[in-house]
């Protein structure tokens, strides 16, 4: 079927019973060009609504000022075409922002506000003169703000002027100016903004309070502490949060009680400042609040990680404190955020927490016992290497590798037997690989004794992770591939000369993945480059790439030399 | 080794380009971290070489490590509860009244390790309704649908699931839990990207789509096609679950929300 016939069937089909027919016409109507603007246009109104959703996306995919020209006119139409235009010019993007200039002379309040609405999503506009004015002269106090909203997404510093001027008036557009000022983070409006602190209006005081903790600087904090006494409650507790933001400690009275009411009802951005401020203040009663707060988060949803992160930092300014160390072994406190007192703790180096440490290892959680042994292992807690070497056995494979990573950093001499002896019972292969890298730690020469009881995926992990020269270069040639490979990456570590020279004679090796392993590994040496350049001529493309990369990296000290040291990780 | 700001751009375009998956300047540690991994495995120098190595990877392979690189796999059964409660007492009912074959077909859209399907398998099978579910699941990551084939979990994955199923449904393999055939049988795996048109088409007639927590890995646009591409793989009148903090607002109004005890579910128009 030729391309015009595919139109014509797409653009009769959008005029099908079936709904579902007329929904697939819209969307290949999307592949098409601006001639298919009016009927998708006119598909936004069709009565299903998987059809108007089809219509839509595929007037934005077809995009471009054609398509946003075409769709300024639903701004008039009714809410749903309004908002599908908005959506459409929004994605549009830059195209559609030139149309958008008549608007803001248009008549209706409402059409010059949505431009502008639109201009603050797009975040861009040539015009930016215009909206400074509409900014102090548009009849309607809506539009004003709108204009000043969008004139602090333009970013241009040269109209921050109109913002503050924009303080001066009425109220609605004077808190958008604020907002405004706080986003665009304008310090020369610090003065203005604290004289809003004695305005009659309540609303403007909040906002003024809330706009110079955003702002964030010594001038902002010296106006809110200066407006302490005269505050009421209300804009107490919003002077306590924005000194917090501000990152100065806020010594009131009230302080605590306020930020603790924060932490418990506020959103998760407030909840954030709270915990922030309590954190900042020591006073140790928060402690266990904090953990409840952040252990009812699930660290398996994204967007949880960066709230534990910040209170995990939180704590850490408690330092190895008794309350934060009661807290890990409570019954009260959720398991989760036991885990995040046991990894603050370990980041502390908290000797204090070992006994507690050691009994949570005996618990029912596999979280927290996880945490436990990654803690005593990070604590450098060799009074705990017998419930360690217990925990090699745990049922749970997370427990087993943590309990192994632990012992492989303290270098527990005892635990080589029981370890050399799980190896033969392991059956998640990162588990045996972490027992493997804990054996090399411990003794890396009893462990290459054994060499010939060990299956390939040891003598991988040796080749890539052990220093034995003798070793590296036996498994350098052994069966395995993968054996291989790995020792020859090892031996980038090795500067000495059999290294090298091994290396080089690699570099003739009948497989390319061979011949690219040893150039890195020279590269990370800095040594036999030379040899390494006739292999800009490789018949393989990776061969050649690399080699290019280690050449024009000169060798040693580049990206590759520090990637071996990223590789071992008690080294 | 370190990622430069252009490598990352020009990674996070990669990854857009082929999976829709949107990496905010802010988790550039995140990507560094786990692509940083992926670097090593394949014994690279520097990012920058991996970069060329998934632009020219001809099997998906890498591709799905990638993938898998840059979402959260970590999920347990029973996740959500009041979701499944939904779809046991006013969903299943709703649908299987038209239906005297009993025949009922469910996808779990991005279902990771399989926690999710095997519960809906688990609580179809103890509504003892004399059901015929099939049960799609599918996921963008080879290596987490190859682990979920296995069907062997953990303490971490189990940990919701009440005592009286876990002794009905798991066998005791000493160091994990093994989900018993009868509940792997009506879940079928798939490997599918959510964007990519041509095979989200070969999925079609679905009653039930569950969709949690995976919009957030996408921007307005991608989300846009991912949704219309569920759409069309629902029969008229079908059911789109997805999560609890997640909204269609501004995606699309091709659904309905209904509300049952404060759980939104979307409904085909």
């Amino acid at each position: 079927m030729s391309e015009a016939d595919t139109w014509e069937r797409s653009l009769e089909e959008l005029n099908d019973t079936d709904p579902a027919v007329r929904r697939w016409a819209a969307e290949a109507l999307g592949e098409g060009d601006a001639r298919a603007l009016y009927p998708l246009i006119k598909a936004l109104k069709d009565p299903n609504t998987g059809v108007q959703d089809a219509a839509r996306r595929s007037l934005i995919a077809i995009g471009g000022e054609v398509t946003a020209y075409m769709t300024l006119p639903l701004l008039r139409e009714d809410a749903y075409l309004r908002n599908t235009s908005r959506i459409i010019l929004k994605q549009i993007g830059s195209p559609a922002t030139p149309l958008l200039r008549p608007l803001l002379k248009d008549k209706d309040d409402d059409i010059r506000i949505f431009a502008l609405d639109l201009i603050s999503e797009i975040r861009e506009c040539g015009f930016p003169e215009d909206i400074a004015g509409l900014a102090a002269r548009d009849p309607n106090a809506n539009a004003r703000a709108a204009a000043v909203r969008a004139l602090s997404r333009l970013g241009r510093a040269e109209y921050w002027p109109a913002l503050r001027d924009a303080l001066h008036d009425e109220e609605w557009v004077c808190i958008a100016a604020l907002e405004a000022l706080a986003d665009v983070g304008d310090h020369d409006a610090i003065p203005a903004i604290a004289e809003l602190l004695a305005s009659p209006s309540d609303m403007l005081r909040y906002a003024a309070i809330e706009a110079l903790g955003k702002l964030g600087s010594a001038s902002a904090s010296d106006a809110l502490l200066d407006n302490v006494a005269k505050a009421t409650p209300l804009e107490r507790a919003a002077i306590v949060k924005s000194l917090v933001q501000i990152g100065v400690t806020p010594e009131m009275g009230e302080a605590y009680d306020v930020l603790m009411e924060i932490l418990r009802e506020g959103d998760w951005e407030e909840k954030l400042v709270a915990m922030r401020g309590l954190c900042s203040l020591r006073d140790e009663r928060a402690i266990p609040a904090i953990l409840d707060v952040a252990g009812s988060l699930d660290p398996s949803e994204p967007d949880s990680e960066d709230l534990i992160t910040a209170a995990m930092e939180g704590l850490t300014q408690f330092g190895c404190s008794p309350a934060l160390v009661d807290a890990a072994a409570s019954l009260e406190v959720k398991h989760f955020g036991k885990v995040i007192a046991i990894d603050v703790l370990a980041a502390l180096g908290c000797r204090e927490a070992m006994p507690v440490l050691v009994g949570l290892m005996d618990g029912d959680l596999r979280e927290v016992r996880r945490a436990s042994a990654r803690a005593l292992g990070e604590i450098d807690g060799e009074g705990a290497t017998q419930q360690l070497r217990d925990a090699i056995d745990d049922r749970d494979g997370h427990v087993r590798r943590a309990a192994v990573m632990a012992l492989g950093r303290l270098r527990d001499a005892n635990a080589f037997g029981s370890l050399f002896e799980h190896l033969g019972c392991e059956r998640y292969r990162d588990v045996y690989e972490e027992t493997v890298k804990a054996l090399l730690a411990i003794d890396e020469c009893e462990l290459c004794r054994h060499l010939a009881e060990m299956g390939p995926v040891a003598r991988e992990v040796i080749g890539r992770f052990g220093r034995d020269e003798t070793t590296l270069l036996d498994l350098s040639r052994d069966e395995d591939r993968g054996v291989r490979l790995a020792a020859l990456a090892g031996l980038g570590k090795i500067p000495t000369g059999p290294a090298v020279a091994r290396l080089i004679a690699t570099l003739a090796d009948e497989d390319p993945e061979v011949r690219r392993t040893a150039i890195i590994a020279l590269g990370a040496l800095g040594q036999g480059l030379d040899a390494v350049r006739p292999l800009l001529e490789d018949p393989d493309i990776w061969v050649r790439m690399s080699a290019a990369t280690v050449l024009g990296l000169g060798g040693g000290g580049g990206e590759g030399g520090d990637e071996w040291d990223d590789n071992d990780p008690w080294r | 080794m370190i990622l430069q700001d252009g490598t990352f751009r020009q990674l996070r375009d990669f990854i857009y380009d082929k999976c829709g998956i949107y990496v905010p300047d802010t988790k550039k540690y995140l990507l560094e971290k786990k692509i940083g991994a992926r670097v090593q495995a394949r014994n690279l120098g520097s990012f920058e070489d991996y970069l060329v190595l998934a632009r020219s990877a001809q099997s998906g392979d890498e591709l799905s490590k990638l993938f898998d690189a840059v979402t959260t796999n970590e999920t347990y059964f029973f996740r959500e509860t009041q979701q499944f409660d939904v779809l046991l007492d006013n969903i299943v009912p709703a649908i299987i009244e038209k239906r005297p074959a009993k025949d009922i077909k469910i996808w779990s859209a991005a279902c990771s390790s399989g926690e999710e399907p095997y519960t809906i398998s688990l609580l179809l099978a103890e509504k003892k309704a004399g059901l015929r579910p099939e049960i799609l699941a599918s996921d963008i990551s080879e290596e987490v649908l190859a682990t979920a084939r296995k069907a062997v979990f953990g303490s971490y994955s189990i940990r919701n699931v009440p005592p009286a199923c876990l002794q009905k449904y798991f066998k005791d393999s000493g160091w994990a839990m093994e989900l018993i055939p009868a509940i792997r049988a009506p879940v079928k795996f798939l490997n599918v990207n959510l964007i990519d048109d041509k095979k989200i088409r070969t999925i079609r007639d679905v009653d039930v789509i569950f969709c949690r927590n995976v919009l957030i890995y996408f921007d307005d646009k991608a989300k846009q096609k991912v949704v219309s591409n569920l759409y069309d793989s629902l029969r008229p009148g079908g059911y789109l679950f997805i999560g609890s903090s997640e909204s269609l607002h501004n995606v699309t109004r091709a659904f309905r929300p209904l509300t049952y005890n404060k759980v939104v579910v979307y409904q085909k128009v």
